[in-house]
């Protein structure tokens, strides 16, 4: 990176941590702390849902699971707005009107003690773990571009995350997260337009997505049924409803965020523009992962973009293997090329046969490619049975440094390190707030004055911070970050989301029967994981209907059994 | 002189939030459909 770089990453985190800092001086009691005093309008309530949810594995891992396997990513959104509306109509009407702190709080008023603690303790162990990899996410970029170890990079950005949000609290989550997304979306924006503008001459927008979408790329709608396929229309709206609904829903990070709200309103139409916004949002993040896959089949692509990982390679004695397979590489690539003319033409003329020709040319010279950097992660497997052989989240990235101009590589690395700032924060203040309110205030110091609570929150938001901190330095073993957030969520969502729609809709079930569901829900969603029965996404509806089912007819059972002895 | 001054709690582009909530999902059918015929032109 060049000093432009440096400079602009540095001035663009120096900024939004001074103004988020500045803005949120003052809490002198939970309420500020952890609600912000319930005073934020809509839209700075929907950039901060977005910026919670968009963490840096959003803008690392899209772009290259587009460039890897295409745009069927974006289907994972389609629940999202019907998650918006089930919230907007259930859920946000009642934590206002009960003016809880947590969503847990709610469930105790409800049902019992147990309830509640359960689900506190379910978010607590998934948030502590999943807030770990959102950290770990952007230190792999420091540690690519400063080639060294992501223990110091992971250290460096969960130090800085931890200390603003001790400091201030919920105010200085949304603000610097309205700052954050306002910066995405121009950075995101100027990155897009330079992917074009680096294709060759002849190459315009249209024709780069054209070739991609020859290439199997642009395949953005699936309408078949398949419970194994995590990304089709139906496992999107079906399945993507459930997780959505419980993330927004019964996920502290996110019902602290439009907690903030200044009216039920306030809140809903955050919500409501988020449901507006996101899907296009994520469409464009993988557009571009797209515009870097032509890209890259008009430029060499290293052979494997970890560069950290394949100078791991270099300096083995694999190295004349990895040199084989690079001349091979090399001249797939040569081949590749005289292919792509052939189908520029083709496009040109809009001769159809040509390009259905060329349609399976160049499909058999990708599936070539992907041989080769098969072949190679082998060897890195050889070389180091723990080597990290998964590259998706290094693509984007390798592109951003290798290719685009001095200071909008700073942009958009800051971009990275914003994200994940923004959802980290959320995430902690959200453990704080469950810990202290849940467990701390609830269970082990009642009656305590504001300044004690203000000072546990500080405390548990700095001990999470750092619990957080030690999980993402165990992160680097995983393979693609944002589906194991996604995997790690839909073990526990469904059966969160099944408690709270028990409490809301069937309002004969009681606190023990809802309990004994919720336990013998998450047992089975355990087992259908474990044993890879269908796609995670699907974990999310069994563990949601499993604790619905089973509540009702506990409930039926213990009532009858009831009238009997009675 | 009668002021018409709209709700500031209301949404935006509807009169009613049920007619937000409506618009929500045509804007879903609407992204489904035009992500559909994007597969289609470009496959």
């Amino acid at each position: 990176m060049s000093y432009t770089d440096w400079a602009v990453l540095s001035l663009t985190l120096i900024l939004i941590v001074s103004y988020g800092v500045y803005k949120s001086r003052g809490a002198q009691n939970i309420d500020g702390y952890l609600l912000g005093n319930q005073s934020m309008p809509w839209y700075s309530v929907c950039l901060s849902v977005m910026a919670t949810q968009a963490s840096a594995i959003t803008f690392l891992s899209a772009p290259g699971l587009a460039y890897s396997t295409g745009m069927g990513f974006v289907q994972f959104y389609f629940g999202l707005p019907l998650a918006m509306i089930v919230l907007c109509i259930t859920f946000v009407p009642i934590f206002h009107r009960l003016k809880v702190y947590t969503a847990y709080e709610y469930l105790e008023q409800r049902f019992d003690l147990n309830t509640r603690a359960l689900t506190a303790f379910l978010f607590l162990i998934q948030r502590g773990l999943s807030t770990g990899i959102t950290i770990y996410a952007p230190s792999i970029i420091l540690s690519t571009i400063l080639q060294i170890n992501t223990t110091v990079t992971t250290l460096l950005i969960g130090g800085i995350v931890v200390a603003y949000t001790v400091y201030g609290g919920t105010k200085a989550v949304s603000y610097t997260q309205m700052l954050q997304m306002s910066i995405i979306f121009c950075g995101l924006f100027a990155a897009g337009i330079m992917v074009v503008h680096l294709l060759p001459a002849d190459i315009g927008f249209s024709k780069a997505i054209s070739i991609a979408g020859k290439m199997g790329r642009t395949e953005a709608i699936d309408f078949k049924f398949d419970l194994n396929n995590p990304y089709t229309v139906w496992s999107g709206l079906i399945g993507g409803f459930f997780l959505q609904l419980s993330y927004f829903g019964t996920d502290q990070s996110q019902v602290g965020r439009y907690l903030t709200g200044s009216s039920v309103n306030q809140s809903r139409l955050g919500l409501l523009m988020n449901g507006l916004v996101k899907i296009p949002m994520q469409f464009l993040i993988l557009l571009i992962g797209v515009l870097v896959f032509t890209f890259y089949q008009y430029n060499k692509p290293p052979v494997f973009f970890n560069s950290f990982e394949l100078n791991k390679l270099q300096q083995s004695a694999y190295k004349p293997e990895l040199d084989q397979l690079e001349k091979k590489s090399d001249a797939a690539f040569e081949s590749k090329q005289r292919e792509l003319r052939k189908l520029n033409e083709a496009l040109d003329k809009g001769d159809k046969q040509q390009i259905d020709e060329q349609r399976e040319v160049l499909k058999a010279a990708d599936e070539q490619t992907k041989t080769i950097r098969t072949e190679v992660t082998d060897l890195m497997h050889k070389n180091d049975p723990g080597a990290d052989t998964n590259d998706n989240n290094y693509i984007f990235l390798s592109f951003v440094t290798s290719h685009l101009p001095q200071g909008l590589v700073g942009l958009l690395i800051a971009i990275i390190f914003l994200a994940s700032m923004g959802s980290t924060a959320s995430a902690l203040n959200s453990l704080a707030s469950t810990s202290v309110v849940d467990i701390y205030k609830r269970l082990i110091n009642k009656n305590a004055s504001p300044e004690n609570y203000l000072s546990a929150s500080r405390w548990s938001t700095l001990i999470w911070g750092v619990i957080c901190i030690m999980m993402a330095l165990y992160a680097s073993k995983i393979g693609n970050l944002i589906e194991a957030v996604n995997i790690l969520g839909s073990y526990i969502y469904g059966t969160i989301l099944g408690v709270f729609l028990v409490a809301f809709y069937c309002k004969h079930v009681g606190g023990r029967a809802v309990f004994i569901a919720a336990l013998a829900a998450e047992a089975i969603v355990c087992i259908c994981g474990y044993f890879d029965q269908v796609a995670y996404l699907w974990l999310n509806v069994i563990g949601c209907v499993l604790v619905v089912v089973i509540a009702i007819l506990l409930q039926f059972f213990m009532k009858q059994k009831e009238t009997v002895s009675s | 002189m009668k002021v018409n001054k709209r709700d500031p709690e209301l949404p935006p582009f509807a009169s009613s939030w049920r007619k937000f909530y409506r618009l929500l999902i045509y804007w879903l059918i609407l992204l489904i459909v035009l992500f559909y015929l994007f597969t289609q032109y470009y496959k």
